[in-house]
């Protein structure tokens, strides 16, 4: 069945609270060097005219199995001859990143005002898929080789505010679907803060999800919001375009049923949820 | 379908010690790969949220806000300033007085008893103190690092 068709099938809403959709792929590490940073922005440049150094993100891998201890960094001592780093080029309103790493790279979409229109997973999708694609064709100008891809990654950043379906951690249950909000006594008040995580495993060792709930200021507006955020990663199939973009589509399934399922009906008529 | 493994934190009203590492940490690091800009309420915080809102707000004024030609507060004057809130490890310290100033930073003021503490977060994020007692002449502290406005919360704590 064509992507499309089966992007459709998913439960929708036509206000949800996501604030950011990221897409990205980790390979194994290339020698890349401070100048190509440069080199590669200046192919982008027009259209991602700002930047930010960041230090770079580690290098994660799931594991299953036996050795299950969900996700492994890599870890140890190297000496690197250059500083390494992660750059984020960003468009002239900041709602599209592309961050590169030597062994990343990650497409984000993200609100800046808060009135922004999510522009849905099809279109960010679409533009992954395009970026992904110049940057394998700069590794390959540059005789770098095809990258080798070993994880991919979806992530929806969720805002979920007070005072719409909620008002304080006594009523998280009017919120998250599997959770009671009640004690088997009665000597505990309603607790002050609540975070979690939780960790799904996808079948046939796809992947994993993390589900991470916690109270957060949002920097734009000063705002005190609870962050519900879904991340799945996991390999794909092969370096191949169409396997990362497969495998794509799947955690972002995932993250949708997922949001879905670990959400109320109550939150889901508020975000007008129609399938 | 089964939980992987689910970790549920629920936070108690007693204050918590905060951890020496949170000291250092940098709370506007995008420690993944998220790009929406948040602060991480660690469990520990109590007094810390309403300061760090407001000086977050501050960063929404409008260019000459206070009709004087007021410019709007730097991210890196902020930053700074939420380091030095997040860094204040006392139980129960007197609230800090969030100012915005006219040159882009951000001022943090404490004042119990005698003594007085005027930080001042400059636009490059570096800090100036300003350290009064009673009368006396105040003391100024150009380059002050995070971990001496903590020294000198303390100093003035001890009023």
């Amino acid at each position: 069945m064509p992507v499309a068709n089966q992007l459709h099938k998913l439960r929708d809403f036509s206000d949800p609270p996501v604030v950011e959709t990221v897409l990205g792929v980790q390979f194994a590490p290339l020698s890349f060097a401070i100048p190509h940073f440069g080199l590669y922005w200046s192919r982008i440049q027009p259209e991602f005219p700002q930047y930010r150094v960041l230090p770079p993100l580690g290098h994660v891998r799931e594991q299953f199995g036996a050795q299950s201890g969900s996700l492994i960094r890599k870890m140890g001592f190297e000496v690197v001859q250059e500083p390494d780093i992660r750059c984020w080029f960003l468009d002239r309103p900041g709602n599209q990143i592309i961050q590169v790493q030597r062994d990343r790279f990650i497409y984000n979409w993200q609100k800046i005002s808060g009135s922004e229109v999510y522009p849905r997973y099809e279109s960010v999708r679409g533009r992954f898929e395009a970026e992904w694609k110049q940057f394998g064709d700069f590794l390959d100008q540059g005789g770098f080789g095809k990258p080798e891809v070993n994880q991919c990654e979806v992530t929806y950043v969720n805002h979920l505010e007070y005072e719409k379906g909620w008002k304080s951690f006594g009523e998280l249950n009017k919120v998250i679907s599997c959770w009671s909000g009640k004690h088997s006594g009665t000597f505990l008040p309603e607790p002050e803060k609540v975070s979690m995580t939780v960790n799904y495993l996808l079948p046939n060792n796809q992947g994993r999800m993390y589900v991470s709930l916690e109270p957060v200021i949002r920097t734009r507006d000063a705002k005190e919001v609870l962050q519900l955020n879904l991340t799945v990663r996991g390999a794909p199939a092969s370096s191949d375009q169409a396997a990362v973009l497969q495998w794509l589509d799947v955690g972002r399934q995932w993250v949708v049923e997922g949001f879905t399922d670990f959400t109320t009906d109550v939150m889901h008529n508020i975000w007008g949820r129609s399938k | 379908m089964t939980a992987d493994a689910v970790t549920i934190q629920s936070q108690p009203t007693m204050r918590l010690e905060s951890r020496q590492g949170r000291q250092n940490q940098d709370y506007f690091l995008r420690a993944d790969t998220q790009g929406v800009g948040v602060i991480k309420l660690p469990p520990e915080w109590t007094w810390q949220v309403e300061p760090i809102k407001k000086v977050l707000g501050t960063l929404l004024l409008p260019e000459n806000w206070d009709s004087y030609g007021g410019r709007t507060p730097k991210s890196q004057a902020a930053e700074t300033a939420i380091q030095i809130i997040a860094s204040i490890t006392q139980a129960d310290p007197p609230r800090p007085r969030v100012v915005p100033l006219g040159t882009g930073g951000i001022q943090l003021e404490w004042k119990k008893g005698q003594r007085e503490l005027e930080v001042e977060c400059r636009p490059d994020g570096s800090v100036e103190v300003l350290k009064i007692e009673g009368d006396a002449e105040g003391e100024l502290c150009s380059a002050c690092l995070p971990a001496d406005v903590v020294r000198l919360v303390a100093w003035l704590m001890a009023a």
